[in-house]
């Protein structure tokens, strides 16, 4: 079966520093990918990239969705064809609502698929799914918000566009217990045979809870050991050093 | 017989006279030159009358239509108790005896040319008065209208609040839109006196026909707890420059002066805006909100003076600043002279482009590049309307800004 998503021997360039070498990745349609790795490995880069975030420079390969290849494709058209990437550090964006941004952004990803007097009823359901007060609508988006209140944001966003893949970058970091049930729970609800996730993680805990079909481990901007969700515990009990010294032993 | 004596305006044409045309060399003129400005051809108009008078936007009541050479009184000073509205000619004896200072120019602008041009040549001057702890609950509009078969246009107007009195207004500066080869020149003095514990809120829309040069200048006076709130859009005119000075008297008398600046094409504007206090505890918030695009220059002169009298206060200016195009140029010139201690004050300026990662992240939502780069600009603009909370004149600030209002 042809993947929904495929990195071909991506290499990729910020700022002229060399951030990712040779990444080959696919995912199958109704896959959950999980992407680990130290600080600095190239995770938020690679998601970048994917998004098409216009720093990040490919310098090789392909990125595939649905067998289109979105070399040139701006970030909005990505969006249309269902690509999303909730971010790690969501920048802040003083001055533009909550309310009307998600409007706007719902309006833009999905059209007329929902009527906009639905529009409004879906985010009150999904605010009171993740606990989030209705006020936070007339707040501006990210600004002023607390590191658990950005997560929530980008996990609304995620229920709200639907879609086909979704990359999450460290959406599990810096909650506390209940906001992470709340969340994963959120997440999980979304898996379907339609839809992929990569998810960026470095705790095994949002795993157990989004049970993965395959772990890659990604080193220095390179994919250095692949295998089945048993890598994620692996790797929760060991740490990254035994796979960089397997790696370095090559 | 008139009280106000025609005296002032023959005292201030011959001041004129006596006064050089300012040169680059001058502080506050390094960015406007006058170079190829020509006094003799710059003569009051004859007076035509708008032929059609639109109406006031929604919410407000037209109170006057002021026009080269003329003035059109468009409210009975009846129709709303404490509000006397009319020529300087026909301001009532006891209001031009107590406030004889303010019918002419105050010492500060004694020798600014254009304050003595507009005090000088206009034979039309407003008078907007409030009683004594009259609210006036009906915002009032203001039009200042340029026909393009006119070159020059002098306008003067004068607001008086008395104690505790309360009034909205808001002013548009339009032109009709035609096009001519006429170079207008728009020159305006506006005089803002407010009694103790009187509260003016005051929203002006400049929106010139682009060739214009526009010169105007303001000069308030705050007397103890009072409340000046300022909210200004400037869109048009080729060469601006605009003049406040703000004199706070009075203890804790404060401002909340808000400009928003839109200069495109080769448009310039230079605001200098002065805070002069002298009244202990006095409030001064300043910020010059600076868009410019194509070839457009914005400066920002600013200057916070506390003296020796005015302890415990506090006074701000704050210049935030887009650039959205290589050709356009922003400057920020800030002064500070302070003479007391236990004050609280600040100069701020910042200059950036459309953040990149903004832009970046409201795209990864679907949102088209394009219009993502407008919801950015547009969040730059939408504090425009700090301290505004007359939804009226709130909806017709963002209707000038260009601003999308919130669905409800
Ligand atoms: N915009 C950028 N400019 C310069 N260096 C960058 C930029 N983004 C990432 N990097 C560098 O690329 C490497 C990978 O970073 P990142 O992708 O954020 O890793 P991770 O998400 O795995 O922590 C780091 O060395 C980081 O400093
Ligand atoms: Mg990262």
């Amino acid at each position: 079966m042809k993947p929904i998503l495929e990195i071909q021997d991506l290499s990729v360039e910020v700022e002229s520093k060399k951030v990712l070498h040779h990444v080959n990745l696919s995912i199958q349609k109704g896959e959950v990918h999980a992407l680990m790795g130290r600080n600095g490995s190239g995770k938020t880069s690679l998601s970048y990239t994917l998004m098409g975030h216009p720093k990040y420079r490919v310098t090789s390969g392909r990125i595939l969705l649905d067998g289109e290849d979105l070399a040139g494709m701006s970030p909005s058209d990505r969006a249309k064809r269902r690509l999303f990437l909730a971010f790690q550090n969501p920048v802040a964006v003083p001055g533009v609502t909550i309310a009307s941004f998600l409007r706007t952004s719902i309006r833009s990803v999905r059209g007329d698929e929902v009527p906009a007097k639905e529009v409004r009823k879906l985010i009150r359901e999904e605010l009171a799914g993740l606990g989030i007060s209705e006020t936070f609508m007339s707040r501006f988006v990210n600004d002023g918000l607390s590191g658990g209140e950005k997560k929530r944001l980008e996990t609304l966003q995620l229920r709200l566009l639907q879609p086909k893949v979704a990359i999450l970058d460290e959406t599990d970091s810096g909650l506390d217990v209940d906001a992470l049930k709340a969340v994963t729970s959120r997440i999980e609800s979304l898996r379907s045979p339609d839809r992929s996730f990569l998810l960026i993680t470095h705790y095994q805990r949002m795993l157990e809870a989004i049970r993965p079909d395959v772990v890659h481990i990604l080193m220095d901007g390179t994919i250095v050991k692949t295998g089945d969700a048993s890598l994620a515990k692996e790797i929760d009990e060991q740490g990254f050093q035994s796979i960089h010294e397997a790696s370095a032993q090559l | 017989m008139s009280p106000y004596s025609t005296t002032t305006r023959s005292t201030r044409k011959n001041r004129i006279e006596s006064l050089p045309i300012p040169s680059r060399k001058d502080e506050n003129y390094r960015f406007t030159s006058l170079s190829n400005f020509n006094l003799q051809q710059l003569n009051p108009s004859i007076a035509h009358p708008p032929k059609t008078v639109e109406p006031a936007p929604e919410g407000f009541q037209l109170a006057a239509c002021t026009y080269p050479g003329g003035l059109a009184i468009a409210l009975e000073s009846s129709s709303h108790e404490g509000l006397h509205l009319s020529p300087f000619e026909d301001a009532p004896e006891a209001i031009f005896q107590k406030h004889r200072a303010a019918f002419d120019l105050p010492q500060a602008l004694d020798a600014d040319l254009f304050a003595n041009l507009s005090a000088g040549r206009c034979e039309n001057e407003l008078l907007i008065h409030v009683t004594e702890g009259k609210k006036i609950t009906q915002p009032l509009f203001l039009r200042n209208f340029f026909p393009s078969t006119d070159q020059a246009f002098y306008s003067r107007t004068l607001i008086i609040l008395e104690a505790n009195a309360e009034l909205e207004l808001a002013q548009e500066f339009v032109w009709d839109g035609i096009e001519s080869l006429i170079q207008p020149f728009a020159c305006g003095l506006t005089q803002i006196v407010l009694g103790p514990g009187a509260t003016l809120r005051f929203s002006t829309v400049q929106n010139w026909n682009p060739n214009t040069e526009h010169f105007s200048r303001t000069y308030s006076v705050l007397q103890e707890g009072s409340q000046l709130t300022l909210n200004e859009v400037h869109l048009g005119g080729l060469k601006n420059q605009t003049r406040h000075l703000t004199h706070f008297e009075g203890r804790n008398s404060q401002s909340l002066h808000t400009v928003t600046a839109l200069a495109q094409n080769s448009q310039q504007m230079d605001f200098w805006i002065d805070a002069v206090h002298q009244g202990v505890g006095s409030r001064s918030d300043v910020e010059v909100r600076s868009i410019a695009q194509d070839k457009g220059q914005i400066v920002f002169n600013g200057k916070i003076r506390i003296e020796p009298t005015a302890p415990q206060t506090a006074a701000y200016q704050k210049n935030p600043c887009l650039i959205l195009s290589e050709g356009a140029v922003i400057r920020t010139l800030p002064k500070l002279e302070i003479q007391t201690d236990d004050v609280q004050c600040a100069h701020g300026a910042s200059i950036s482009s459309v953040d990149e990662d903004q832009l970046y992240y409201l795209a990864s939502r679907g949102i088209p590049e394009n219009t993502a780069r407008t919801m950015l600009i547009e969040a730059f603009k939408a504090p425009g309307l700090r301290g505004v909370s007359n939804p009226f004149t709130k909806s017709w600030l963002s209707k000038n800004l260009a601003l999308t209002e919130e669905e409800q």
